[in-house]
């Protein structure tokens, strides 16, 4: 095999080609999340003030929640022989990290992407900044695609599914924090470059993690 | 007198010191003598802190030199951590139903600190999912080393939030916000309850320790010797054991109905108490407070220590 990044974009396309095959995110996840959308409203009441100010906030929740779901798919978990194939053609344990949480984060896009209209239409929330919105919506799916992914592989199979939940959800914390306040300082003309900067930091601080991590981890695996 | 002993002297020793030094010094100025709550919360924040940052240490130490004893050192103060901050918040409820009139409020202080022990507690999910011990130290060490981003954004949280937690008293920009006979209670209560961490420490490492002893043990009794044809050397006329089928011994079956009871109990009195909390005065509150501490502290030392006899136990009847 090649150098780092080809390897990366290799193991990437053999994700997505899989979610292709299965479409477990596009034919479940996403029909799951909208479902969700529609719930909300239901539970907490249907009072348009009330979900116009709530929208932005429940969006994000739900993307954090189902995110987890789109980092679990059953086509990033892979069990032990699929791992040593890996490893016998020579990639790079940070390169099938980095694969693995890249066809996530694009999993991630897109869920966001088609779950934004559907929010946009049951909560009515009038959002404002959209280059600032945009560039918040791929942050997000790059945080938390490299967290998911990260946990995933501190969890490894034999781990149950139902830890990396656990795991996931108050780790991300500061990208809820960050999504929802970044949305409230564009809607009230609040300055917004901290929480911007905050969501940056963590893309990093996972980003080098999960790569310095992914070979002791697959390690630990053996 | 044995070093742990001396240990348990002194915290003993260090909590009694405290208590009257808190309870000793005059009224607060607004807040009367609920001030007094301050002096076991604070420090249970604190050692929660502490607790944390010595797990993220162990962990990369862990990582580092490869020593199980790293691993086993970060995995206690992770537990004994969860016990802290559990500590801290349950004392916060109690600070914030008789000042504010709530017991929980969506304050970011006590949100972000919430998200802190689920974060831990997915730790100890995580080492309890993992039966491979290498696997489990070196995993749960990566994961005790990314959950201390949770500190700075706790602590940092009442001056990014403007919420109800008040700021920083100590380490403050303005200096000590605190006059000396509060800042000497603080400081004993600090003092103490790093006493009483120390302790827990000892406990908690020397259970892992005999956790680790007894699955040593059972992986040497189970384990083939050049395959099935060969079988490891017994005594005359022992047969396989069978760990999981050995009943418990009468004493530790008395010891759980005994704790069980004394949980339910004590269940049973913060729950009345709570129920008519509107009723409490000041000192009640102060009252309240310090047994919820104390009565935790000493039902956890008491499940360490009973944890510690049992395996102890096992590993006696096994090797």
């Amino acid at each position: 095999m090649t150098g780092f990044w080809t390897q990366a974009i290799e193991v990437a396309r053999k994700d997505l080609r899989t979610e292709m095959r299965t479409g477990e995110v596009f034919l479940i996840t996403i029909p799951f999340g909208a479902v969700a959308l529609m719930l909300i409203p239901l539970a907490v009441g249907t009072d348009t003030p009330l979900l116009r100010s709530i929208g932005p906030g429940m969006y994000w929740v739900v993307v954090l929640l189902f995110g987890v779901m789109v980092a679990l798919r059953q086509s990033a978990v892979e069990a032990g022989p699929q791992q040593d194939l890996l490893s016998l053609l020579g990639i790079d344990p940070g390169a099938q990290f980095t694969g693995r949480a890249g066809a996530t984060t694009a999993l991630l896009l897109a869920f966001e992407v088609i779950l934004g209209p559907v929010a946009m239409a049951l909560y009515d929330p009038q959002p404002r900044g959209w280059p600032w919105i945009a560039a918040l919506v791929v942050l997000v799916a790059i945080g938390l695609g490299l967290l998911g992914t990260l946990a995933a592989t501190i969890a490894g199979s034999i781990a149950s599914s139902a830890l990396v939940p656990l795991l996931v959800a108050p780790l991300s914390v500061p990208i809820l924090l960050a999504a929802s306040q970044t949305m409230d300082g564009l809607r009230f003309g609040n300055t917004i470059l901290g929480w911007v900067l905050l969501l940056v930091t963590m893309d990093l601080l996972l980003a080098v993690a999960g790569v310095l991590s992914a070979r002791p981890l697959q390690e630990a695996s053996r | 007198m044995t070093r742990s002993r001396f240990f348990e002297f002194a915290a003993v020793a260090a909590v009694a010191a405290a208590l009257a030094v808190a309870l000793g010094i005059g009224e607060e100025r607004t807040m009367g003598n609920l001030a007094r709550v301050l002096f076991v919360h604070v420090p249970s924040a604190w050692l929660a802190y502490l607790s944390f940052v010595v797990t993220l240490v162990g962990s990369g130490l862990y990582l580092r030199t490869k020593d199980l004893r790293w691993d086993r050192f970060a995995a206690s103060s992770a537990e004994v951590g969860v016990f802290f901050t559990t500590l801290a918040i349950a004392l916060g409820m109690i600070w914030g139903r008789s000042t504010w009139g709530v017991w929980w409020t969506w304050d970011a202080r006590l949100v972000l600190t919430a998200v802190m022990l689920f974060v831990y507690l997915g730790y100890l999910a995580l080492r309890r999912s993992i039966p491979d011990r290498l696997a489990r130290a070196r995993r749960s060490a990566w994961l005790g080393i990314l959950g201390i981003v949770q500190i700075p954004l706790v602590h940092f949280s009442v001056v990014w939030w403007r919420t109800l937690h008040q700021q920083a008293t100590i380490f403050n920009t303005e200096g000590m916000q605190m006059d000396w006979p509060f800042r000497s209670a603080l400081f004993a209560g600090l003092a103490a309850y790093t006493l009483v961490y120390v302790v827990l420490m000892r406990r908690r490492i020397e259970l892992a320790r005999l956790e680790d002893r007894f699955e040593d043990l059972v992986a040497a009794e189970e384990r083939e010797v050049a395959g099935e044809a060969v079988t490891a050397p017994r005594y005359e006329g022992s047969t396989e054991l069978e760990i999981e089928e050995t009943p418990p011994p009468a004493r530790s079956r008395r010891a759980v109905v005994l704790a069980l009871a004394i949980a339910a109990f004590l269940v049973a009195a913060v729950a009345v108490v709570s129920s008519q909390a509107t009723s409490l005065s000041r000192w009640g509150w102060v009252a309240y407070a310090y047994t919820v501490a104390y009565v935790a502290m000493l039902t956890y030392v008491a499940w360490l220590a009973w944890r510690i006899t049992v395996t102890r136990r096992r590993v006696e009847e096994v090797s």
